[in-house]
């Protein structure tokens, strides 16, 4: 039995080189038990991290650690204790979805008794009921990425890796999938690691996020720290943007500029008042007023040289 | 119409999670999981019938010299049986259809669908993988040479076999039939299984291995064929795969060799090839897959 790990991954020093590229560089962190989120752009290095902390690929230099063991020199056992949903299509079609899951709990040492049981229990969590008996090939996509997220639960992990769960789904799906996600972070007490490259998508469901970027650690925290900064109205006026800018900057709000639109931090509901006030004090008119979930381009961006002249009027 | 609309919807039911306390069995028991999974794809059990139709069919092609030759054998007692030693030497062609047909089908999809990712993600080694499927694939092939070897063996149990000693004197030549077509499979199946795991796609695989086929059975006979009964033609017998395993087995067991082009004093070489033949092919199998994206 392994011992309750407060840290269930940790990074020391990590770093990864490809020919030509450096995927990882240094990367120190540690996580603790929950539901992490791996936010990065394309290429930051998600897919490369969770290659290493499986085994699968060794590190140029520095270490790693997935429930206190050493991937690079045990990574069966890692593999043992782990789930893995890659983020590309991996189902052969020819098998149907109880065929595959249950050979792929074979493939982790359940005995075949037990193997079809938790199939068929992890594929009616998952979502999939009659369906399950079909070929995958005739499967729709949201079908797939369910059967993928089953066949990396169905050996009862302590902690699943899931890169990328939401790709190529539509937003009803997307909101199907977090919620499964949810579930088996709140209600079934495994660990999970899910990586995106949308930040507002996953926050909502993490208790931690770790913010990556060229293979550089920009941010590991828990989620309180992100809530308060990424929730974004976009406002539009008709004119004299500059003027609205800057008078809720005078009034203690983080302002940005994106082109003609204003990007807002909404610190509370007093901010939609203050906003609202502002425009028809400045009598300007309202063109639209939206929600925006932020990027993680909007919260770890440096400033941009439209923000500092925003800054600069208030000098001024 | 379904009877739980809630189902329809889509809607997920709190079941409750269940842990799972139990055995956790390792790579030993993971590898087998694979070799039976891949032993029944080969034979499209569990599968559509339409996967079945060519394993089953080239095991029956097979098969039909083996009933016809026991049969006739068996009414007029003067033609004699097929010799064991001959039977995959004879029917080869049959069997390259297999390998080149049932081979790719063993690793290609796993390479094409990416599902080595779901593999390689648990606690099975890259290597237990290799090995797995390689035995799936071997086990297949000595069945498809085995079983025309047991009918002709019952066949002569039957009608010919008068006394006790007649009956081990059979089994013992069946066992060294049996032997030969162990050798057959295994060499056969790394070559095939070597061939297979570099593309993705099935069908240049199949061509790969009918391509090879032909090439080296071309030029064995044709070389083979001009400098027949010399050193240089016994060396060009190891080119092909049929004539190669055919003299081993001629030099190894004892027996005559069917092929045209027999080892002579050879037979050692013979030995060697097929074993550096082995020895590569499974070497560039675990080299494969230890690079393989996934």
């Amino acid at each position: 039995m392994l011992a309750r790990v407060e840290v269930i991954i940790a990074a020391d020093r990590l770093t990864r080189r490809y020919p030509g590229v450096t995927a990882l560089d240094e990367l120190t962190l540690e996580v603790p038990p929950g539901i992490v989120g791996l936010v990065g752009a394309n290429g930051a290095g998600k897919s490369t991290l969770i290659k290493i902390l499986l085994g699968l690929l060794p590190a140029t230099a520095g270490g790693a650690r997935v429930l206190g063991l050493d991937p690079a020199r045990e990574g069966g056992r890692v593999r043992a204790l782990v789930g893995y949903m890659p983020e590309h299509d991996c189902l052969p079609p020819e098998l149907s979805a109880t065929e595959l899951v249950v050979h792929m709990a074979r493939v982790s040492g359940l005995p075949a008794t037990a193997a079809r049981e938790r199939a068929a229990d992890t594929l009616r969590h998952v979502g999939l009921y009659e369906e399950r008996y079909r070929h995958i090939g005739g499967y729709s996509t949201g079908m797939r990425q369910r059967v993928k997220l089953a066949q990396a639960l169905v050996h009862d992990p302590r902690l699943v890796l899931l890169d990328e769960p939401t790709n190529g789904l539509d937003p009803a799906g997307r909101a199907e999938m977090l919620a499964l996600v949810r579930r088996i972070g709140v209600d079934f007490g495994i660990s999970v690691l899910i990586s995106s490259h949308h930040l507002g998508e996953i926050e909502r469901i993490c208790t931690h996020v770790v913010v990556i970027d060229g293979g550089r650690l920009l941010r590991s925290s828990s989620i309180a720290g992100f809530t308060e900064r990424s929730q974004l109205l976009a406002v539009e006026v008709d004119e004299r943007a500059d003027d609205l800018a800057a008078r809720l900057i005078a009034a203690g709000i983080r302002v940005r500029e994106d082109g003609s639109t204003l990007l807002v931090d909404v610190g509370d509901d007093l901010t939609y008042d203050a906003v609202r006030d502002a425009i028809a004090d400045l009598e300007l008119g309202l063109i639209r007023m939206e929600q925006r979930q932020a990027h993680i381009e909007d919260v770890f961006r440096a400033p941009r040289p439209q923000e500092r002249e925003v800054e600069h009027v208030i000098a001024s | 119409m379904s009877s739980h609309p809630e189902l329809a919807a889509g809607v997920i039911h709190d079941i409750g999670y269940r842990r799972y306390d139990g055995p956790r069995l390792g790579r030993w028991s993971a590898a087998r999981a694979v070799y039976v999974h891949s032993l029944r794809g080969i034979f499209g059990i569990g599968r559509p019938a339409r996967a079945k139709v060519l394993p089953f069919l080239l095991v029956a092609i097979t098969a039909a010299p083996a009933l016809v030759s026991g049969a006739l054998t068996a009414v007029v007692a003067v033609i004699p049986p097929i010799p064991y030693a001959g039977y995959a030497y004879y029917l080869q062609i049959a069997i390259m259809i297999f390998l080149a047909a049932q081979a790719p089908q063993v690793v290609t999809g796993d390479i094409r669908f990416r599902t080595l990712s779901l593999y390689f993600s648990r606690p099975l080694e890259r290597s237990d993988y290799v090995w797995a499927k390689l035995a799936a694939l071997v086990t297949a092939l000595f069945a498809l040479m085995a079983t025309p070897l047991l009918i002709l063996y019952a066949a002569l149990l039957l009608t010919h076999t008068h006394s006790a000693s007649d009956a081990l004197n059979e089994s013992g030549r069946l066992a060294i039939g049996l032997a030969g077509v162990a050798v057959d499979a295994l060499l056969l199946a790394a070559i095939g299984m070597a061939i297979s795991a570099f593309t993705r796609v099935r069908a240049f695989a199949v061509v790969g291995i009918i391509g090879l086929y032909l090439v080296t059975s071309s030029v064995a006979a044709i070389v083979g064929g001009v400098a027949h009964g010399s050193d240089v033609g016994a060396a060009f017998g190891m080119v092909s795969p049929f004539s190669l395993l055919d003299g081993f087995q001629a030099w190894a067991l004892r027996v005559p060799a069917v092929s045209p082009l027999e080892p002579g004093r050879l037979g050692w070489l013979y030995a060697i090839v097929v074993a550096a033949d082995l020895a590569l092919a499974v070497a560039v199998l675990h080299w494969r897959y230890r690079r393989i994206e996934s």
